[in-house]
């Protein structure tokens, strides 16, 4: 049987390479070729936006998504974008990978037609500038380009104005100074070259973080063979522990190429962190008071993330 | 007939008016928001999920039908364009037909994913709180109106030189 | 593949028999989509496939470039600038085109999409080719050519993409970039000045006079102020390209206000018009992305490059043989659906054979440029079309010395890596 698997990366992107690419083979080796994949990578099945309902309308099988982009449909599922929580990819991957196990992150997937079967997260996003940023007083009035309302609202939190620009433009802009800083993934540096137009770049700052979902179809994920269903979430079980370990050691390797070509990679101090933790509480406060809208599950969800993330 | 299309073009005219301030408004949030930073430190927050939810969808497909009127959208002309007798006839009918059953399809789906968006309260948290049933509903408002113009092409195919 | 070619056939039919282009690959790609995933999958795409097009903050860049166009046009801006070229180049057959051509290499350092420059410059530089009694088969020829410099020169839209999605150097690219834009920009110069000799397209103004020439000159000075002002504003950090786009929108304004030569009425007809472009190149835009959609389903693009690249031809064969679908991909689709469905594998493929990145890069940038001026989907062609109202086979006519002149410089960039590789080595 063959299944439309959809993404938004490249296949040159570390995510796709160690995570889905990665994924693939190991199910179609592990049930001996009776699943294989048709492999739709960097939206050329569909925008990613809206790759959620591709795989509800049965226009794919399979997606790995962003969970960003389904802010409607997946709520709780946005808690990962806070700021202040996991501080390795490792850590963040494994507390999302046991509130998709169960409870509402997984709950909201099975509610929008499709079963979670690993899920991980980007290492946590740093800011990339042309001068080295610290506590708040550094940031003030800073043009910092965000992605998303929760990372806007961190730039406001630590004093700085959170700006949108297209991906596209994101190179141009900082290389000619519309942008002072950029809140980035650092996997994600390389494929936009980044490193080529800023000379500062952190490396323990936690400015929110990013989670992948791979989904499936719920109906079709349900006419499987027991055997395939168990060797999807086993393999997604090792990938998504594989893909974390895979980004934190690849930012290792970037921080030291960095380095080399003169680029400041830097650590926060203690002082600076603690500075920033307690200006971004005001995040979490507002993701749970507009997306949680009070609730008792939000505050239950934000807890237990909490919990999972600290050491 | 007669009064069906010149309602017809009413609407056509006032959604193009809409697509047109739109554009307008696109040109003030951005240079507002240019300045405001520039004098006052202070940007228009709002610009950008404004212009990429409500305006660029708005003026991209609200004229959508005012500008097959115009003939503004384009076709290969290898062939006459009112070839002569019935088989010209026939397939400028079945041109228009085809296209009304496309858009007719576009404007369904696209309408029910509109009218999902506004029954469920969908919002996207941005710099404010944005209701998406609005943002959406610009596409099977446009692509609505251009079902009825080539319905009304069909009928009056022959009577009128705006066919494509 | 059988139902493949029939879809083919059936595309080709619509678009012969007049179908507007936009309908007839929407019509197609879902037609496909239903053969290939199932009706159902099939309709679901075009829940949102018009809304996610459209909800794009680099694609008002289009809308905003065109405005600006007409404003300086309805304000008697452009034309008088022209004035000020003609005094200078007027006595020279076929001046005026090349100082457009000239104009084009000025709005590539600008824009960074050649379908807004392509609007920008048949809103303003056209008319007053036409005025000066330019044969419509050159002038419109020139402005859709003229546009595809705006990906080549930085910054640009496709070479963004290019870089991200193959994880090469931006910064690279955009240097490699200059001197084949500046290589096209001569070529397509030269094929000016060979169909002005040999044809009467290009009429010969006024003999030359000094005084005169230095008289008007000061006409150029606001057009020339504000495309600084804008290019200042953009490499001054003060906007991103696409800001800059509503900022010149401004400037024009002012200008025409400060000359006092723009009515309302203009003013509501300039909008009008860039609403007019924008809707049709939208509408082609998304339904080129269903009938893209479809050709992703289908995996013939795959199939195709794979069973290319597994072949132990000469890797130049290879290279040649990966230019042609480009082109013929760029006969039916928007550039940017073409990298992201070709690059997956064409990019390993050249890698693989040894090519440079960033060369590759600029190969492709180019070849996928070229699918903008051929029919039968040349998206520059209908924008020209469009704002021109010269009929599209015309154009399509016009453009086809032009479109050779992009042949022999993509040969001479493919025979000649040094000539794309030389600047970015020195960074
Ligand atoms: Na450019
Ligand atoms: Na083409």
């Amino acid at each position: 049987e063959t299944l439309r698997l959809g993404d938004f990366q490249s296949t040159t992107h570390i995510v796709s390479v160690e995570g889905t690419t990665r994924w693939m083979k190991a199910v179609e080796e592990a049930t001996k070729g009776e699943i294989t994949f048709e492999h739709f990578p960097s939206e050329q099945a569909t925008k990613a936006a809206a790759l959620l309902d591709a795989v509800n309308h049965g226009i794919l099988d399979a997606a790995l998504i962003g969970t960003i982009y389904h802010g409607e449909s997946l709520p709780m599922n946005s808690v990962v974008g806070l700021p202040g929580f996991y501080g390795s990819a490792v850590t963040g991957t494994a507390a999302l990978q046991a509130m998709l196990a169960d409870g509402p992150l997984r709950e909201e997937l099975l509610e929008s037609g499709v079963v979670p079967i690993f899920g991980f997260v980007l290492p946590p996003y740093q800011v990339l500038a042309k001068k080295r940023l610290g506590g708040p007083a550094d940031w003030s009035n800073l043009n910092i380009r965000t992605a998303g309302s929760t990372q806007a609202m961190t730039a406001r939190s630590l004093g700085a104005v959170g700006v949108s620009i297209p991906g596209p433009e994101v190179y141009t802009a900082v290389e000619t100074g519309r942008l002072d800083g950029i809140l980035f993934p650092l996997a994600s540096v390389p494929g936009y070259n980044l490193q080529e137009v800023v000379t500062h770049i952190s490396r323990n700052g936690s400015f929110g973080g990013y989670s992948f979902v791979m989904v499936v179809h719920r109906d079709r994920f349900e006419g499987l063979p027991e055997a395939v269903r168990t060797a999807m979430l086993e393999a997604g079980k090792d990938v998504a522990a594989h893909v974390a370990k895979a980004q934190d050691d690849s930012i290792e390797d970037l921080a030291g190429k960095w380095t080399g070509q003169g680029i400041d990679v830097y650590e926060f101090t203690e002082d600076e962190l603690a500075a920033q933790r307690s200006a971004m509480a005001d995040v979490s406060a507002d993701w749970l008071t507009r997306i949680g809208r009070g609730e008792e599950t939000a505050k239950a969800v934000l807890e237990q993330y909490r919990m999972l993330t600290s050491d | 007939m007669i009064a069906i299309g010149k309602l017809l073009s009413r609407i056509e005219d006032t959604l193009h008016y809409g697509g047109c301030l739109a554009l307008a408004a696109v040109v003030v949030l951005i240079n507002a928001d240019i300045l405001m930073r520039l004098g006052f430190g202070r940007p228009v927050q709002i610009q950008f999920e404004m212009t990429e939810l409500y305006l660029m969808p708005a003026l991209a497909t609200l004229s959508l039908s005012r500008v097959f009127r115009d003939g503004g959208h384009l076709a290969l002309d290898i062939v006459p364009e009112h070839m002569p007798g019935l088989a010209g006839h026939v397939i400028r009918r079945i041109r228009l037909l085809l296209a009304a059953a496309f858009f007719a399809a576009v404007t369904y789906m696209s309408g029910k994913f509109a009218l999902r968006a506004f029954t469920r309260g969908e919002i996207e948290f941005g710099v404010i709180d944005w209701p998406l049933g609005w943002a959406y509903a610009a596409i099977p408002l446009g692509c609505g109106v251009l079902v009825l113009r080539l319905f009304y092409e069909t009928l009056n195919e022959g009577a009128s030189n705006a066919s494509p | 593949m059988l139902s493949f070619f029939a879809l083919l056939l059936f595309l080709a039919a619509l678009m012969i028999l007049r179908m507007p282009i936009a309908f007839a690959m929407g019509i197609a790609g879902c037609v496909g989509l239903a053969v290939q995933i199932g009706l159902n999958p099939a309709l679901a795409v075009l829940e949102r496939t018009f809304f996610d097009t459209a909800s794009s903050f680099v694609l008002v860049a289009i809308p905003l470039f065109i405005l600006m166009a007409e404003l300086l046009t309805a304000g008697d801006v452009t034309r008088r600038a022209i004035v000020a070229c003609q005094a200078w180049v007027g006595h020279v057959k076929g001046g005026l085109a090349v100082a457009t051509v000239g104009a084009a290499v000025l709005l590539a350092a600008l824009v960074g999409s050649s379908t807004a420059s392509t609007a920008a410059m048949s809103a303003s530089a056209f008319p007053e080719m036409r005025r000066h009694r330019y044969d419509d088969r050159l002038a419109a020829a020139v402005v859709s050519v003229g546009g595809t410099l705006a990906v080549v020169v930085p910054p640009s839209i496709v070479l963004v993409v290019y870089g991200v999605l193959t994880e090469t150097s931006i910064g690279k690219l955009f240097i490699a970039g200059v001197i084949p834009g500046l290589l096209t920009a001569f070529g397509l110069a030269a094929v000016i000045k060979v169909i002005s000799h040999r044809t009467d397209y290009a009429p010969k103004g006024d003999p030359f006079r000094l005084g005169h020439a230095m008289g008007v000159s000061w006409q150029v000075l606001p057009m020339v102020l504000l495309i600084m002002a804008v290019i200042g504003a953009i490499y001054g950090g003060v906007a991103s390209p696409t800001e800059a786009a509503a900022l010149g929108v401004l400037g024009s304004l002012l200008i025409c206000l400060a000359q006092r030569t723009l009515r309302m009425r203009a003013l509501g007809g300039s909008l009008g018009n860039a609403i007019r472009a924008t809707v049709m190149i939208v509408a082609i835009v998304a339904c080129s992305a269903i009938f893209a959609n479809y050709l992703a389903f289908t995996r013939v693009t795959q199939t195709v490059l794979a069973a290319v690249s597994d072949t132990d031809m000469p890797r130049y064969a290879i290279l040649m043989i990966m230019v042609l679908i480009l082109l013929v991909m760029g006969m039916f689709m928007d550039q940017l659906a073409i990298l992201s469905l070709a690059m997956p594998l064409a990019f390993p493929a050249a890698m693989a054979l040894d090519f440079d990145p960033v060369w590759f890069g600029i190969i492709v940038t180019k070849t996928v440029e070229i699918g903008l001026l051929t029919p039968p989907l040349g998206l520059n062609a209908y924008v020209a079309a469009a704002q021109t109202r010269v009929p599209l086979r015309v154009i399509f006519r016009g453009l086809l010395p032009f479109i050779a002149m992009e042949l022999v410089i993509l040969g001479l960039l493919i025979a000649f890596p040094q000539i794309t590789l030389w600047l970015p080595g020195l960074m």
